[in-house]
């Protein structure tokens, strides 16, 4: 898999990643999302689980978990136009998401 | 403009082409595909808020009212939009029933508010769920709120309270007030009324007469009264109300002196204030039980618009010790004043955050008017707004809204609100010219 594949990738999950909600505590935390794809790159809802997370308070944590899951979810539900041959090295996918460069306010 | 046909720019291009091509060069992939998101947007959530149903026919009249109170709240934050309702597919029936997630889908919608309203005499009862479309789940349980059909807009802000924390994980400030100065009249003799309202502009009342000039209401840490000056007798004089019973009492009257500038202690229990006595203006705090005044500053300067900190700890006020009016915080006792603004410009009127990070301010600055906030410190400040005249900030109960006083040249002054990101500015509905608004915490 190309760099400029798993860049549009992430560039297509940022276009989503709707911020505007995050609490101050919430835009502390680092999460990381972990999902499975169909072999047309769509997400699974069902697999988007939380596979770690840093900073904030829990409920900052889980409000930041539910702000990247919807990410994920909303701009993959087209699918994400990765390649189909290549499945094996997107079937899974963890995503960090990370606001801290961030600019808020 | 960039020679596109250079060679130095196509080398580059393909170059990035390659790159771009080229298999990422880590080893042979195992585990899942990781990248990390570091940029995201900040736009309005879209939303839908069908009319909420009438569970009898004597809440008709409600029902849709109540939704709609909920609706501008929610959008006026401008961290969300709503759907309009001519473009809704589904439909609320019943609150009990399923929501069919794809009907809001399908238009759109990432939550969905869905109430329902009942009246039994004057008894009105109003209840709501919140759903997270995307993932088709309802976000925690659904709340009921018991009040009377007279009170039914407060019962509106509150279920609007409750969403805005569900949803961004903060403290609402819906279910407030505002206190501010209501003008009339032509601008040679003009007529300044106290006024309070709700947040949103409605159920104006007047609490004093207009026959004597008021300015910077205050309210008391627990809404329930005001401090305000009053130039009874062509003399500033600091006034305390109670708003229930409308009920006036001069603060430290002394002749011979002005007074004014006044602020609540966090505990309720004392007041802040500037005297001046003798060409000096300095700053007091008055024990309003006792009665027992004491000095807190004592400088040939201007000392004035002190603010508490939330833990009572400190004070921020405004001084021109330095030649020009800059913000200092000093202990709450008194005692040594560390100056705390350092860009150039005039900075006055500084406003504690209830959550006690920032500091609001009015700044001006050549021959603009700005509101901003600065940490306690002094650092990181930011500029919110600018125009011919912005002033006198004044904090939402969650922190995160500030109300100022807008003027525009050869125009009259008009309140208005601004996100402490610095987006959202709106104007704040009055009844006519106003200035001087203080928001009330949120109500019992």
């Amino acid at each position: 898999m190309s760099q400029a594949q798993a860049d549009g990738l992430r560039l297509r999950v940022e276009e989503c990643w709707n911020v505007g909600l995050l609490s101050l505590d919430a835009q502390q935390a680092i999460v990381t999302i972990g999902f499975e794809m169909t072999p047309d790159a769509r997400p699974i809802e069902g697999s988007i689980r939380l596979v770690d997370a840093e900073g904030g308070s829990a409920a900052g944590q889980q409000q930041a978990y539910r702000t990247g899951r919807q990410a994920i979810i909303e701009c993959g539900s087209d699918g994400y136009g990765l390649p189909s041959a290549l499945y094996d090295q997107w079937r899974e996918v963890e995503i960090t998401f990370n606001p801290a460069r961030m600019s808020f306010r | 403009m960039m020679d596109l046909t250079r060679p130095s720019f196509v080398a580059g291009l393909l170059a990035l082409a390659a790159l771009a091509l080229a298999p990422v060069a880590a080893p042979a992939q195992s585990g899942p595909l990781r990248i990390e998101v570091t940029e995201g947007v900040i736009a309005p959530v879209p939303y839908a808020i069908p009319d909420f149903v009438p569970e009898n026919a004597a809440a008709a009249q409600y029902a849709g009212a109540i939704a709609r109170v909920v609706a501008n709240n929610l959008t006026g934050t401008g961290l969300l939009r709503e759907i309009p309702r001519d473009a809704h597919v589904g439909r609320i029936t019943s609150f009990d029933s399923p929501v069919q997630f794809s009907d809001w889908r399908a238009i759109n919608a990432q939550a969905l508010i869905t109430g329902a309203a009942r009246l039994d005499g004057q008894q009105l009862r109003v209840k709501f769920r919140l759903f997270d479309v995307v993932s088709g789940q309802q976000m925690g349980d659904g709340l009921q709120f018991d009040g009377t059909a007279t009170n039914w807009r407060r019962m509106a802000h509150r279920v609007s309270d409750a969403i805005y924390t569900r949803l961004t994980g903060e403290g609402g400030y819906f279910d407030s007030r505002v206190v501010f100065v209501a003008e009339s009249g032509p601008r040679e003799n003009r007529r300044k009324q106290l006024a309070i309202m709700d947040q949103d502009g409605e159920n104006v009342q007047y609490l004093t007469d207009g026959g004597t000039l008021v300015l910077a209401p205050r309210f008391s840490p627990r809404g329930e009264r005001v401090l305000y000056t009053s130039y009874e007798g062509g003399t500033p004089r600091v006034v305390l109300m109670d708003l229930a019973s409308r009920s006036r009492q001069l603060l430290a009257d002394q002749p011979g002196t002005m007074t004014f500038a006044p602020r609540f202690a966090p505990n309720g229990q004392s007041v802040i204030f500037s005297l001046s006595v003798g060409g000096t203006t300095n700053l007091y705090a008055l024990d309003l039980g006792s009665g027992q005044r004491v000095q807190l500053t004592n400088t040939a300067a201007i000392d004035t618009a002190p603010s508490f900190s939330p833990d009572g700890g400190r004070i921020v006020f405004e001084s021109d010790r330095s030649g020009t009016s800059q913000l200092y915080v000093m202990p709450a006792s008194g005692g040594q004043a560390q100056r705390i603004s350092s860009g150039e410009g005039r900075y006055s009127t500084p406003v504690w955050s209830p959550r006690g990070d920032l500091i609001a301010f009015t700044k001006s600055q050549g021959g603009r008017f700005h509101i901003g906030v600065m940490r306690t410190d002094g650092s990181n400040e930011r500029l919110l707004t600018s125009s011919f005249l912005d002033e006198g900030p004044t904090w939402a109960p969650n922190g995160r809204v500030i109300m100022f006083t807008r003027e525009a040249a050869g125009g009259d002054p008009q309140i208005f609100s601004v996100d402490i990101s610095g987006r959202n500015l709106r104007r704040v509905p009055s009844p006519g010219p106003a200035s001087d608004p203080a928001w009330s915490p949120l109500l019992p």
